[in-house]
């Protein structure tokens, strides 16, 4: 939420006051200042006018600056104003596999046009959606008669947007410097929109326009337009002119707008695509197969002004080059803003192993993007890339590294101050400890914090009188049956030192894993831990008797904080699970906050709520 | 309802046997200006006079800021003219002088509804604290239109 100026020294009672104590010091109106006296009223009227225009300056003063502004309009046209075009609703994107077979057709011709606009129709929660591609695709006879339409790089996934085709012609009068032409609909799908002016109504003969934000090059020639969201909501389109920003178009020409007029979100997760229409071939209408190559995926609304906010800035910062780590991370989002959750980009010499001329960006998507999708997006990123980034740069993904959070949370527990068992107590704190992690970790550079978590806990009730709680830091491994593993996992805050105890518990072990089978027996990866002896060697130990039946297994460190896994030999795992979870105690657990692509998650599994009853009451 | 303002009463102060030595004052709301270009003032009863004036005159929600300050006649004004209106026009000039006016204590009021005339008159007689002065003020509530 932006933060606005505050009006509490405008406020009324404030000026009358300081009036009143003006004209107090004048003899002349000594003994006026009770409610009802005639001097009153007109202190009332000053005081008031004054108000009134100490809150619409504020109120203006707000709407001036991108980080108070409270209206879209103002936040829209802030952002305009420092070369940053908000998101338009964006229509979901579903793949399918689009053929036809005419095997026993035998005056066949080599090939078949799947032309743009061609529909299908799919349902999410019983409203159906219309799709249509928005090109043509062409599909080949492969001499037995079946056709398969291909996009232009041979792919046999067909791209198909949800929306419905609309059509807006203008007419272009007389020259004026502020020629905008309104296209009445707040539902457009910018990235669908095609603008060809035509040298008149009646010709065939037009020029296609490109979008200002695809162009890399701008001359006097250039063939552009500029598509913006108005103050009510609508869209406006202008032109170059004067020849600065590229042609304009000239009295008596055309100018048609083709766009999707979307459903936005609604439409996402449409999976079972049928053709609206059969296909003539030859004259004779042809039901088309389709099948589904990827649901569909990244329909939005508008970007919200909170977005707006917090975007507009790195955007004027990259200025539409790809320099710095941020501006990889702006130029991404503003492409691919409806695919990707969070993203983290960042120079080759900070990697954990150096490598120069290269920028790492990495992307958490969606949950419902498809590792197809995933793809077919990096390979995008990379032709952007190439297009913006500074020369001899490349740019190489790293997947996101999941850190899952174990706690063990203790809290004191006074039964007599709360109407409340125990048990709900309980339950309230998990609630707290879920909703703690759910608002604050989940992202790139997002901190855990145990003390945050504490303060939530002790607010859960007036009985809770302290709470104390251990941290560990885990990853995952999957290791395969009956077969020598190796792994190496770096976690994202220093491994605490091992300290060596007369009698250890289980809650002085630094390293430990979930429990698999090394020959039918339970055991355990442990970091080596006995009367006075606590070291960084990892061992396999039988759960319950001890027995160490892989006496090195590897080991970890206190100041790489990574741990090394070699010759690791399940022989099952147990629970129905394929991996094992290995956790470390971080060093410092009152925080761990994550660098680079790490992603903190919690494992509400792996972690215990213990309530101790005590008698105090303070 | 018509709201009549006086135009300067005069001083009434040498006529006042007083304790005090401050004397009230306040701005003439008619606004009159002098011949020297000044704006008329009142003094002491006179002051008083034309505030309670303002008072009972002003309705609910007309003071900025102070919702409940007047006197609220207008309030009354599609009421039936019978004696529960006097009594509670009479009321409401006693609770708003009470709460609003300290420099006033009222002595009397009355209201009389005169419906043939679509009127009602008020009188009301207070004497400014502090002075042993005693004011009448007189006025007829009735429609503008």
């Amino acid at each position: 939420m932006a933060t606005t100026i505050k009006s509490s020294a405008l406020d009324f009672a404030n000026i009358k006051s300081n009036l009143k104590n003006f004209l107090a010091n004048s003899t002349e109106f000594a003994d006026y200042n009770f409610e009802a006296s005639g001097l009153n009223n007109i202190l009332d009227v000053l005081a008031y006018n004054t108000h009134i225009n100490g809150l619409t300056t504020n109120f203006a003063l707000n709407e001036s600056f991108l980080g108070t502004a409270q209206l879209r309009s103002s936040v829209v046209s802030l952002a305009t104003g420092i070369g940053y075009v908000p998101d338009t609703m964006t229509s979901a994107k579903g793949t399918v596999g689009v053929s036809l077979n005419l095997s026993a057709v035998t005056d066949r011709p080599p090939t078949i046009d799947l032309p743009a606009y061609t529909q299908f129709t799919s349902s999410v929660d019983d409203i159906t959606y219309t799709f249509q591609t928005v090109e043509k695709f062409t599909a080949t006879d492969d001499t037995s008669g079946n056709y398969i339409f291909k996009t232009a790089d041979g792919s046999n996934a067909i791209p198909i947007f949800e929306g419905a085709r609309k059509t807006k012609t203008f007419l272009v009068g007389e020259f004026s410097e502020t020629d905008v032409y309104i296209i009445p609909d707040a539902t457009i799908d910018a990235d669908t929109t095609i603008v060809k002016v035509f040298e008149s109504l009646a010709s065939s003969i037009f020029a296609t326009y490109t979008n200002i934000t695809a162009a890399t090059t701008i001359s006097s020639t250039s063939t552009i337009y500029i598509l913006k969201e108005a103050p009510n909501g609508l869209f406006q389109l202008s032109f170059g002119g004067n020849g600065i920003l590229g042609l304009s178009p000239e009295a008596g020409n055309s100018i048609t707008v083709d766009y999707l007029s979307t459903k936005g979100a609604l439409a996402n997760s449409a999976k079972a695509f049928a053709p609206v229409s059969t296909l003539p071939v030859n004259g004779i209408a042809r039901t088309l197969t389709v099948t589904t190559t990827a649901a569909a995926i990244g329909g939005d609304t508008k970007e919200s002004i909170e977005s707006i906010r917090r975007n507009a800035p790195f955007q004027y910062a990259s200025q539409n080059r790809m320099v710095t780590p941020e501006d990889y991370t702006a130029i991404i989002l503003r492409n691919f803003s409806t695919l990707i959750n969070d993203i983290i980009s960042w120079g080759g010499q900070d990697n954990p192993e150096p490598k120069f001329g290269t920028v790492f960006s990495s992307i958490d998507f969606e949950d419902d993007v498809t590792e197809a999708t995933q793809a077919a997006t990096k390979a995008s990123i990379v032709n952007l890339v190439n297009q913006l980034a500074v020369i001899s740069f490349n740019v190489e993904f790293a997947d996101p590294i999941d850190v899952n959070i174990e706690t063990d949370v203790f809290f004191q527990i006074n039964p007599d101050l709360t109407p409340l068992s125990i048990n709900s107590i309980k339950t309230n704190v998990q609630t707290v400890i879920s909703n703690y992690f759910a608002t604050s970790i989940g992202g790139f550079s997002k901190s855990f914090r145990r003390s945050n978590l504490l303060t939530l806990i002790d607010e859960v009730s007036p009985a809770v009188l302290s709470s104390r709680a251990t941290v560990r830091m885990q990853q995952v491994i999957v290791p395969t049956i009956n077969q020598f593993n190796e792994f190496i996992l770096t976690m994202p805050a220093l491994i605490a030192l091992p300290a060596a105890k007369a009698e250890p518990s289980e809650a002085d072990y630094i390293v430990k894993s979930t429990t698999f089978l090394v020959d039918g027996q339970p055991c355990r990866i442990l970091n080596e831990q006995y009367a006075n002896v606590a070291t960084t060697k990892l061992q396999v130990v039988q759960s319950g008797t001890g027995t160490i039946i892989v006496d090195n297994i590897g080991s970890f460190s206190t100041t790489t904080s990574r741990v090394n896994i070699i010759a690791f030999r399940p022989t099952g795992l147990l629970g129905g699970t394929s991996n094992v979870k290995i956790s470390a105690v971080p060093a410092n657990q009152s925080a761990i906050s994550p660098t680079l692509n790490y992603i903190l998650k919690f494992d509400a599994g792996l972690s215990t709520i213990n309530a101790v009853t005590t008698d105090a009451d303070n | 309802m018509a709201t009549k303002l006086s135009t300067e009463d005069g001083n009434l102060n040498s006529s006042i046997i007083s304790a005090r030595n401050k004397k009230y004052s306040d701005i003439d709301l008619t606004l009159a200006v002098k011949a020297s270009g000044e704006v008329f003032k009142k003094t002491d009863a006179a002051a008083v006079k034309q505030a309670v004036k303002n008072l009972i005159l002003t309705n609910y929600y007309e003071k900025p800021f102070s919702p409940l300050f007047g006197g609220n006649m207008r309030d009354l004004l599609f009421d039936l003219s019978d004696e529960d209106a006097e009594e509670d026009i009479e009321q409401r000039i006693i609770s708003a002088i009470d709460t609003f006016e300290p420099r006033a204590e009222i002595i009397n009021v009355f209201a009389i509804a005169k419906p043939d005339r679509n009127s009602i008159s008020v009188t009301l007689e207070f004497r400014v604290i502090n002075t042993e002065e005693i004011v009448t003020f007189s006025t007829v509530l009735q429609r503008l239109r």
